[in-house]
């Protein structure tokens, strides 16, 4: 786990706007601002995290990303009520499936962000689980059913964006297990 | 096959002269008379693509929409286009207009901002500005105004249905639309002449009565309403206004009303078809809009059977009376802490914020009207008579769109902000989404500041690191 947010976790915490719209066209650059305003509990400064691995603390997120990214490692991350409030932009949602983000779990989305995260690749299922009960960022997920859910449906075909009609519908199951990785 | 970026009567003509038909429709559909904002929805359905009542259900059922028009952000707008693009369609099928107003950077005044937003984004500028020029999309230069400003300027009318690349797209509600905030890939769809899909919403009605009174501004229905509803109790639902109390308020107070209901993470706000939107009409160069919708006035508003017995057509039915609304002012931090002005003397000292404004901000797509800006001109002119003349903490002014702008210099407002000493910026967004180059306080100092926009989140105005 990357992170989990606590508290509001809207679009201007999770890709600020102001001075990083310079970078608007260049995803990877923008990329850098990733999570900075989120209040994550595992740490104590916002934006920042530790290396599950090392327990290095006091990372910037989306260079922890970066690492985890770098050695092949893919990470979740957790939201509370009304995650991604807000505005359309939808860097909240490329950003951290260019750092290697396969899961965005919430108690709930706004509207705008969890289509963004939809149409951007990154599933956002709804966890009935409060994230509190998570207790570190060493805590694993794992995802099952996964066969059943991207399963497309009889019509299915590629819009003119290449989108799979279908392919994030369902419902996943989100189980968590306490394996340390380290 | 295209469709220019301009709004064309022959397409309202033609979009009035169906949509009796397809509420008859929808009516026997759903075997009940409709509310306003069903007719909308119903209007731009196909209804080959919907079988029965079990197709459009609330919040359940995925249902399709045809919209009217799309409109593109400059921050957005590029990777829209570029998805756009790569569908290899010679135009746009669905009108289109770009607007560049995000990208603007506060720091010096409206000419200075400009002629440095020029220089800093001219790459993007200029691609914008080509694609458009390309692909048949409708193109406003930087300083040309806020996309929601211009939009209800030039292209919102009553019982249209639009989306736009922003989430304050809902703001041209004010005219009776019903007009949806999306990501790129949805606005992308609707170029290339898709459906745009989405759940059917749920409904919920707000009930006005009265009208406003006193120092009370259409913001504070608004504020007010965030209060009830909180940052999440909108999310699904449509909010409708309804009752004798919405024609007492302007056409742009209403876009007000409806831009901020974005705030309670409202699918969208809209009101009914009235005599302030005619004239808003009129006086923005659409006299023959306003009479074609005057000419079909049943059709955009409710049946009258939902004034009636509203409980049985909303989810939720929530009551404001405007005669006895007080001003509001919410925050810090999020958008539903609303407090009536008579509360926040108490507040400020029970959380120990900061008492002391150390700067104003007027602007930004929610109040940035003609209306907004006489309003504000009319209170430095108030303290003017009790011998007040200059301003004790800076000001900034945003004018929404260059129309407005002009309008003020020509009607004296603009005098006023600057002869107290406000700072006038350019017609865009500005400090709203961080844009401000703030020089006065030291990164990460506590401070408060007031202002008219409608997003007040930990660090996002004034671009200060957030903290915890
Ligand atoms: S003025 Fe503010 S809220 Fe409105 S479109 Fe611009 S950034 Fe968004």
């Amino acid at each position: 786990m990357l992170l989990k947010a606590v508290g509001k976790c809207t679009t201007d915490h999770i890709s600020p706007a102001g001075p990083w719209l310079k970078y608007r066209g260049h995803l990877n650059n923008i990329s850098d601002n990733m999570f900075i305003g989120a209040n994550n509990a595992f740490s104590e400064e916002p934006g920042t995290g530790y290396d599950v691995r090392t327990g290095e603390q006091g990372i910037n997120l989306s260079k922890l990303a970066r690492r985890y990214k770098a050695d092949g490692l893919s990470w979740v991350a957790f939201g509370d009520d009304n995650y991604g409030e807000g505005s359309s932009r939808e860097h909240a949602a490329m950003s951290p499936r260019l750092l290697g983000c396969k899961l965005v779990v919430a108690r709930s989305f706004a509207r705008i962000h969890e289509t963004n995260l939809k149409s951007r690749g990154s599933s956002p299922p709804r966890s009935r689980t409060p994230p509190t009960t998570t207790r570190s960022a060493d805590d694993r997920v794992t995802l099952t059913g996964l066969r059943e859910f991207v399963r497309p449906p009889a019509h299915a075909g590629a819009d003119p964006q290449g989108r799979q009609h279908g392919s994030l519908r369902g419902r996943a199951l989100v189980r968590r297990r306490a394996d340390r990785l380290v | 096959m295209s469709a220019a970026p301009e709004l064309s009567v022959d397409a309202v003509r033609a979009l009035y002269a169906k949509q009796a038909e397809r509420h008859a429709w929808a009516r026997s559909l759903l075997g009940r008379p409709l509310t306003y904002a069903e007719k909308i929805l119903f209007a731009h359905m196909r209804p080959q693509q919907v079988k029965s009542a079990d197709d459009v259900r609330r919040r359940k059922s995925s249902v399709k929409l045809y919209p009217d028009r799309v409109a593109l952000q400059d921050a957005t707008a590029q990777m829209a286009i570029l998805q756009f693009m790569q569908s290899g369609m010679p135009r746009v099928l669905t009108p289109t207009t770009i607007h560049c107003d995000h990208l603007i950077r506060a720091q010096t005044g409206a000419k200075t901002d400009l002629l440095r937003a020029l220089d800093e984004n001219q790459e993007v500028y200029d691609f914008l500005a080509s694609a458009g020029k390309k692909y048949g999309m409708g193109f406003w230069k930087p300083g040309a105004g806020i996309i929601h400003q211009v939009v209800l300027e030039n292209y919102a009318f009553p019982g249209g249905q639009m989306i736009g690349t922003d989430s304050h797209t809902p703001n041209a509600g004010g005219l009776g639309m019903i007009a949806i905030g999306v990501g790129g890939a949805d606005a992308v769809d609707c170029m290339v002449g898709a459906a745009f899909g989405v759940r059917m919403p749920g409904l919920i009605g707000v009930r006005l009565t009265g009208s406003l009174r006193g120092w009370t501004a259409p913001k504070d229905v608004i504020l007010a309403l965030l209060g009830v509803l909180t940052v999440s109790g909108g999310t699904g639902h449509i909010v409708e206004f309804f009752g004798p109390g919405t024609a007492n308020i302007s056409c742009t107070g209403k876009g007000t009303i409806c831009n901020m209901g974005a705030e309670h993470g409202a699918t969208t706000s809209t009101f009914p078809f009235d005599e302030a939107m005619a004239s808003y009409l009129r006086a923005t160069g659409r006299a023959e809009i306003a009479e074609l919708a005057a000419q079909h006035a049943d059709e955009l508003r409710a049946d009258s059977e939902v004034e009636q017995d509203p409980e049985r057509f909303y989810d939720r039915v929530v009551e404001i009376n405007l005669d006895t609304l007080e001003p509001h002012v919410n925050g810090p931090h999020s958008p539903d802490r609303a407090w009536p002005i008579s509360q926040l003397a108490a507040a400020v000292a029970e959380n120990g914020w900061p008492d002391e404004f150390r700067y104003g901000l007027i602007g930004s797509c929610t109040n940035s009207s003609y209306e907004d800006m006489e309003r504000a001109a009319a209170v430095i002119r108030k303290a003017a008579e009790v011998g007040v003349h200059q301003l004790a903490r800076p000001l900034m002014v945003t004018p929404g769109s260059d129309q407005i702008h002009n309008t003020i210099r020509r009607d004296g407002q603009l005098d006023v902000f600057e002869g107290a000493g406000a700072t006038i910026l350019a017609n865009a967004c500005g400090p709203c989404i961080g844009q401000w180059k703030r020089e006065d306080i030291a990164a990460k100092e506590s401070n408060s500041i007031i202002n008219s926009f409608n997003r007040n989140f930990r660090g996002r105005n004034d671009g200060n690191r957030a903290r915890r």
